[in-house]
């Protein structure tokens, strides 16, 4: 499913900017506002450490560490443990990148059709039928969706990175499940995971299933990074799915072993690791980078049992050292990996981000991101029967965060600044998020859709023309006769093959749209074939677009030189073509008042004639509808 | 019924016919099989009237449905130079083109449902086609025409085997006359069993005919309504050597005869028949052609006022072009062209095949000798690609 416009139409990337311009001006806006406050309180706390000391809450004197601070101190705070830290940090860059790459030019019309779809093309059914969902929702709402991507994934980003502690921090890190976990099943069809050939070369099981660890981790209460067994279980958990890998790498009969195999016409083709290192060399990017993709394609297709063996031995060792939970192995592991991956990251998966539709630096950097950050939770943390490392709090620098409770004045600038900052960012994730939910619960599309294929109505004024015609039921009808009703008048040939039935599908979505007001509308549609005006041939075509069922329905017809003279005086251009194809004629609807007034004069054409076209025409015609009736 | 001299041509015939592979068919099939004819109603084809020649020929780009264009191509008798006349028929023609004589030089044509058209208009022209007038539009993709001028038939699609049509008159709707499991419960069907209908046409008397491909082994399925009753009226076979079934590709009246095409299909292969009907329902055949394994038929039409002709496609891609002349006997035309798409005969018996490339249709002509093709001339198709997505 398409939007039908064009990646980098005019009109839609227009409102994307726009779009995007606009809510960073209400970011901007709630970052004045919340620099304000962070002003007026950051003055508050200095008046009132100035203020004699039996006017101080605690009792704490001029310059001195506020009583929470002296309170944390001898309770003893705690550093973020390296491990979360790396994590928080990583992960909060990493989905910082992601916002900024959903900013392309191209993302609001191809990611539904160059991204999502694709990804789910060798899915289950049901697969497809999940991602077809979120496809739709792309597709009927291109410029808010992608609009949204952006800022949720740059406020959970700027989350993540500006709150080290605390709860605030751990919503991010379940903010970072939530939102991970649409983009896993939504955007990466569950990584593919139920789709043929699954690798983690390339990518498996999706990037987005990683940021969802990440998340979880990050979300874990404190008292889960004491110690080194989340380190353990964390290097654990991935080192059995490295070692997974490895045997599904290895599995025989998945044409991993040979670098040829047998192409569609019976010849020789790559094997799975050429083929995509090639298929990745075809996409826009420097000339270095796709040569180098291409060289590895070959090397590939003429070692590929050297390489698969590689790669086998890579992950099985790998994930052999990472479950052992020793730290020694587990570096050594770690920088393997690192080396491993790395390599995967360029060579294979051409860094994830390239092509004007990148959305993320794909799986190998985050899943190397896991595994340094398990590392660092097992290396770390304190050993079995060590004591937990302490930090004095400088005075007044404020409290560290794991003691930041009651009076927030005593907390210091850090602390306030960090929870403004951490309130901002979540305004961001809302902001894009709010009203893309909205967007979602409407079943139709936006109107921006129609527009980047029509363009917008004309508002026009002038008398329509009028005509004396008979409808499909033989019954005699003028525009005179049709006073008193808003009419939408149009012309369709019934023997068209594509625009005419797309049309009328349209002029009935339209009449749903209307609901009750409908009862006041005509739907005018006059044919527009030089030879086929037979009564009969209007009423298969109604049949065919069960339009019989529509009671203020009226497909007219008339003798060749009547129906000339109404086309003619509608600006209608009819044209018998050559070689076989049909009846070229201009697609046009024109909404005239009860007076008889033409006020929106509207291009049909319904391009690529996609749910979403259909969808966003009918509204831009209902819409016109509505103001016509309202004004008459 | 049979000759004797028929039938004992036909058992030797069969005895002789090799085995055959699976052929791969895009339309009617009967129960036991498949045959090696494409759907009888995308079949390139030609016809003669009084005012000249007509053929109908897919073009452009073929291995596309939206690339590709039926053309209406009319030669005028006497005239050497063939000219499009499709865009006078008002519809996009990606679906195919159906098209039966309609009185002594009027044309009937129907354009098959293609993309989001699911009806098939109709339309007819007399003389050169300048001028057409439409007649009701039939419900479904359309198969076979005939005309009798007071009426027409018409085959369309339809679950369970296809759906016979019939209109009283120009103006008149169509209404269904039958299908294959009616036809199978009548009187003349029972013996037949019809799976699939596959032609139609009307008797030199007038009476409505249908073609059928026959369950029932050795069974020629030709079926006339007989004032509401249908009788058999087709050929007897010998059962046994055409054990797979016997399908009727054409039917026509010509000469006041009928004549026919039939496809037999046994266990040692498949062979076309060419039959005449006689005095007294008594019919005619011609020997079996034998078919190659993967033999197709592209192409099948008159051949002068009382022959047949058989373009076959082998699966190398060679042509074959076989003529059945007045006395059934089968002979084999020099092989035309790559990428003939069908043969028109004139009046005098004068062949010309239609090569199809692209938009681009070349004429050839049958030397005098009868030896080889000389090319005669070439129409360039003003195809608009890409004007029916």
């Amino acid at each position: 499913m398409q939007s039908g416009a064009g990646a980098y139409d005019p009109t839609i990337v227009a409102a994307f900017k726009a779009a995007l311009v606009h809510q960073g001006l209400v970011v901007v806006g709630l970052l004045v506002v919340l620099a304000v406050a962070w002003r007026v309180l950051r003055l508050a706390e200095v008046r009132r450490a100035a203020a004699p000391a039996s006017a101080q809450v605690g009792g704490q004197g001029s310059g001195s560490a506020p009583a929470a601070t002296a309170a944390a101190a001898a309770a003893g705070a705690l550093p973020e443990p390296a491990g979360r830290r790396f994590l928080r940090i990583a992960f909060g860059l990493l989905w910082l990148l992601d916002g900024v790459l959903q900013g392309q030019a191209a993302m609001p019309v191809d990611m539904a059709q160059k991204v999502i779809q694709p990804a789910a093309a060798s899915s289950p059914a049901w697969v497809q039928h999940l991602v077809g969902v979120g496809v739709t929702i792309w597709s009927f709402h291109p410029v808010q969706a992608a609009a949204s991507a952006v800022w949720i994934q740059v406020g959970l980003g700027v989350l993540l990175l500006v709150a080290p502690r605390g709860r605030w921090s751990r919503l991010a890190g379940v903010v970072g499940i939530s939102w991970g976990l649409v983009v896993w099943v939504f955007g990466e069809a569950f990584g593919g995971i139920f789709a043929p050939g699954l690798s983690v070369l390339f990518g498996a099981p999706g990037a987005a299933i990683f940021y969802v660890l990440a998340g979880a981790a990050v979300a874990l209460p404190d008292r889960a990074w004491q110690g080194r067994r989340l380190g353990r279980r964390l290097l654990g958990g991935l080192g059995a799915f490295l070692l997974a890998m490895g045997v599904l790498q290895a599995w025989p009969g998945r044409g991993f072993w040979t670098g040829t195999g047998v192409g569609v016409a019976g010849g020789a083709a790559p094997g799975p690791i050429g083929a995509m290192a090639a298929q990745m060399a075809g996409v826009p990017q420097p000339q270095f980078l796709s040569s180098s993709l291409r060289a590895f394609a070959a090397f590939a297709q003429a070692h590929g049992f050297a390489v698969n063996l590689v790669v086998v031995v890579a992950l099985v060792a790998a994930g052999a050292a990472f479950l052992s939970g020793r730290p020694r192995p587990a570096r050594l592991a770690l920088a393997g990996a690192a080396v491993f991956f790395l390599a995967d990251w360029i060579l294979v998966e051409d860094l994830g981000f390239l092509g004007g539709v990148g959305t993320d630096p794909n799986g190998a950097i985050p899943l190397l991101a896991l595994l340094a950050g398990g590392y660092k939770a097992l290396t770390a943390a304190p050993g079995p029967g060590e004591p937990p490392a302490r930090v004095e709090p400088a005075p007044g620098r404020g409290v560290r965060w794991s003691a930041a409770h009651g009076d927030v004045l005593a907390l210091g600038p850090t602390y306030l600044l960090r929870s403004l900052a951490a309130v901002a960012a979540l305004g961001v994730v809302l902001l894009g998020a709010v009203p893309m939910a909205v967007a979602s619960a409407s079943p139709n599309a936006d109107p921006i859709v129609a527009q980047a294929v029509d363009g917008t109505p004309a508002a026009t004024t002038f008398p329509a023309p009028g005509f004396h015609l008979v409808d499909q039921a033989g019954h005699a009808v003028s525009l005179t006769g049709l006073r008193g009703k808003t009419l939408v008048v149009t012309f369709l040939d019934p023997v068209c093959t594509s625009d005419c039935p797309l049309i009328a599908q349209e002029l009935r979505r339209t009449d749903v749209l209307l609901g009750r007001a409908a009862a006041r509308v005509e739907l005018v549609a006059i044919d527009v074939n030089p030879l086929y005006e037979a009564r009969p041939y209007l009423v298969a075509f109604d049949r065919q677009e069960r339009l019989d069922r529509l009671p203020n329905w009226r497909f007219l017809t008339g003798g060749s030189s009547q129906l000339a003279r109404v086309w003619n005086a509608y600006g209608i251009e009819v044209e018998r073509t050559t070689g076989g194809a049909m009846v070229a004629h201009t697609d046009l609807a024109f909404v005239v008042d009860a007076r008889g007034q033409v006020r929106w004069t509207l291009d049909a054409t319904p391009g690529a004639g996609t749910p979403a076209t259909q969808s966003s025409f009918a509204v831009t015609l209902a819409d016109a509808v509505r103001q016509t009736l309202g004004s008459s | 019924m049979c000759s004797v001299v028929g039938l004992a041509t036909l058992v030797a015939g069969g005895l002789l016919v090799p085995p055959a592979a699976a052929v791969p068919s895009a339309g009617t099939t009967n129960a036991a099989g498949q045959g090696a004819t494409s759907d009888p109603g995308r079949l390139a084809t030609s016809l003669q009237t009084a005012a000249g020649t007509w053929a109908s020929v897919p073009m452009g780009h073929l291995g596309t449905r939206l690339g590709t264009f039926w053309q209406l191509l009319y030669r005028p008798r006497g005239g050497r130079r063939w000219t499009d006349v499709v865009s006078a028929l008002g519809v996009a023609t990606n679906g195919g083109l159906v098209i039966a004589g309609s009185g002594p030089d009027g044309l009937l044509a129907a354009v098959g449902p293609s993309n989001l058209l699911r009806f098939s208009p109709v339309a007819a022209t007399t003389g050169d086609g300048r001028s057409w007038s439409v007649r009701a539009p039939l419900a479904g993709a359309v198969s076979a025409l005939a005309d009798a001028g007071t009426g027409a038939l018409a085959l369309s699609d339809a679950a369970g085997g296809g759906r016979l049509l019939a209109t009283s008159g120009p103006t008149k709707r169509w209404h269904p006359l039958a299908t294959a499991g009616s036809l199978a419960r009548s009187v003349g069907g029972r013996s037949c069993q019809p799976v699939a209908l596959t032609v139609v046409a009307y008797d030199p008397s007038g009476t409505p005919l249908v073609g059928a491909a026959c369950r029932r082994p050795g069974v020629v399925g030709i079926l006339a309504d007989e004032g509401g009753t249908w009788r058999s009226v087709g050929p007897s076979l010998a059962a046994g050597q055409w054990a797979e079934g016997v399908s009727v590709l054409r039917l026509q009246a010509a000469g006041g005869t009928l004549v026919a095409l039939l496809e037999l299909r046994g266990p040692l292969g498949s062979g076309l028949v060419a039959a005449r009907s006689g005095p007294h329902g008594a019919w005619r055949l011609s020997a079996p052609t034998r078919l190659g394994a993967g033999d197709r038929v592209v192409s099948a039409g008159p051949a002068g006022p009382e022959g047949q002709f058989v373009l076959l496609r082998t699966p190398a891609g060679a042509e074959r072009l076989l003529v059945s002349g007045p006395r059934l006997s089968w002979s084999s035309l020099p092989r035309p062209p790559p990428t003939t798409a069908t043969v028109a005969f004139g009046p005098s018996g004068a062949a010309d095949v239609l090569a199809v490339s692209g938009s681009v249709m070349t004429n050839w002509a049958l030397q005098p000798a009868g030896t080889r093709w000389r090319r005669a001339g070439a129409l360039h198709v003003g195809i608009l690609y890409g004007s029916s997505a």
